[in-house]
């Protein structure tokens, strides 16, 4: 089953959102750190904390998986990182409208297992707008976007499922010939 | 609002990258990958000096007969104390701290009874395991990431025995060389199934991952 989503009451500050291109690996990985949109501060490390370090207690985080794709979300379900062993020679180039996103927190919710794995979403489809370089996973028809980051947003099926993430400025460099193949 | 920018890439003159066990994670759990053709009733044999599941044993009319994790050495002994061992005592735990018939949990909150085998036969199944760690394996930057991450680590033995008794197929979304290992796991007792995507010219791991059996 498709994690169900709820979505937050909106912030004005977004979240930082770092994409990386691993070029041997073949791997796309996009990080969302929180800190940053919640003004955050650097607290003071507490009796607590330490306490809590030092017996190994950490705060759950859940995985989401489909095919090589894997997504972690923190312990209050929002998406924390995400990445996928994909071929770029092998995305389908689309010309989807480009639509702009609310802003919000998505929180994925799911059945998740003891160890935080909820059962796979099965491998998605890419698709690759070449022009503004925007890559979307998709699992089925977004009918709504939520802005994750600046370049990231999550779009939402009319039943409030996870349908698809959408990464925009993804520019790959062309692989040398002796490269490709391995 | 349009975004133009070039993503991060990772300098590739760096193809792969060896694992450091110390960064292993401490909240990663047990996990167990049992040897193809094992009885389901064989027990697994839990090493608490080293946090992992070293054999298997199983009791067949009196003799106690043991399991390395490969599958490929077979012992049978009498039991130098046979506990008595409960239906809820899910691994027979052996290590410095642990006597026979002693129950607890593991540090991953699993329930065992302590298991008392000669030092010879402990030393067999504890070489097998070393010997499967010390195998060159290395791995791509993000599966190397991973490895440091208690939701997604695997140990390096696991991932070993998922190569070794995975059924292998080539890649369809990938070039030649590569290999998709599929092999069904355990982690804290729960099922899982295993998928490692393996570069074989150079033992490298390129993604891996594990995913919930449909029931």
């Amino acid at each position: 089953m498709k994690p169900s989503i709820v979505i937050d009451v909106a912030h004005t500050d977004l979240p930082c959102v770092t994409t990386h291109w691993d070029d041997e690996g073949s791997t796309l990985s996009c990080e969302v750190d929180y800190s940053a949109a919640h003004g955050a501060k650097a607290d003071p490390d507490t009796l607590s904390d330490r306490l809590n370090r030092d017996f190994n207690i950490v705060a759950r985080n859940y995985v989401l998986t489909g095919g090589t794709f894997s997504l972690v979300l923190d312990s209050q379900k929002r998406i924390r990182d995400w990445d996928i062993f994909t071929m770029p020679a092998q995305w389908i180039e689309c010309a989807f409208p480009f639509i702009e996103a609310e802003s919000g927190t998505p929180h994925l919710h799911a059945s998740f297992d003891e160890n935080g794995h909820a059962e796979t979403l099965g491998a998605p489809e890419i698709f690759y707008e070449p022009n503004r370089g925007t890559l979307y996973l998709s699992w089925g028809e977004a009918v709504a976007w939520h802005a994750i980051g600046s370049a990231l947003a999550l779009g939402v099926s009319s039943d409030s499922r996870m349908a698809q993430l959408r990464l925009d400025g993804v520019f790959i460099p062309k692989r040398d010939q002796k490269k490709s193949g391995f | 609002m349009s975004i133009k920018r070039q993503i991060d890439t990772t300098p590739s003159d760096e193809p792969s990258f060896s694992w450091d066990p110390r960064q292993t994670p401490k909240t990663a759990g047990l996990f167990d990958a049992r040897p193809p053709g094992l009885s389901m009733n064989a027990r697994p044999i839990y090493d608490a000096d080293l946090n992992c599941i070293i054999g298997y044993q199983e009791e067949l009319s009196g003799i106690s007969r043991l399991y390395s994790i490969d599958g490929t050495v077979t012992l049978s002994e009498k039991p130098l104390e046979s506990p008595l061992i409960d239906p809820f005592d899910l691994l027979l735990i052996v290590g410095s701290l642990w006597r026979a018939g002693l129950r607890s949990f593991t540090s991953s909150g699993i329930r065992g009874v302590g298991f008392s085998i000669t030092q010879s036969t402990l030393f067999g199944l504890r070489s097998r395991y070393h010997a499967l760690m010390q195998r060159e394996l290395r791995f791509a930057a993000r599966p190397l990431m991973h490895m440091q991450n208690p939701d997604r680590y695997v140990p390096v033995h696991i991932l070993r025995l998922a190569i070794r008794y995975g059924k292998r197929a080539p890649d369809p979304r990938a070039g030649e060389g590569l290999y998709m290992y599929t092999y069904p796991i355990l982690r804290n007792g729960r099922s899982y199934m295993l998928e490692i995507l393996v570069r074989e010219k150079d033992q490298t791991i390129l993604h891996f991952v594990y995913e919930s059996i449909k029931r």
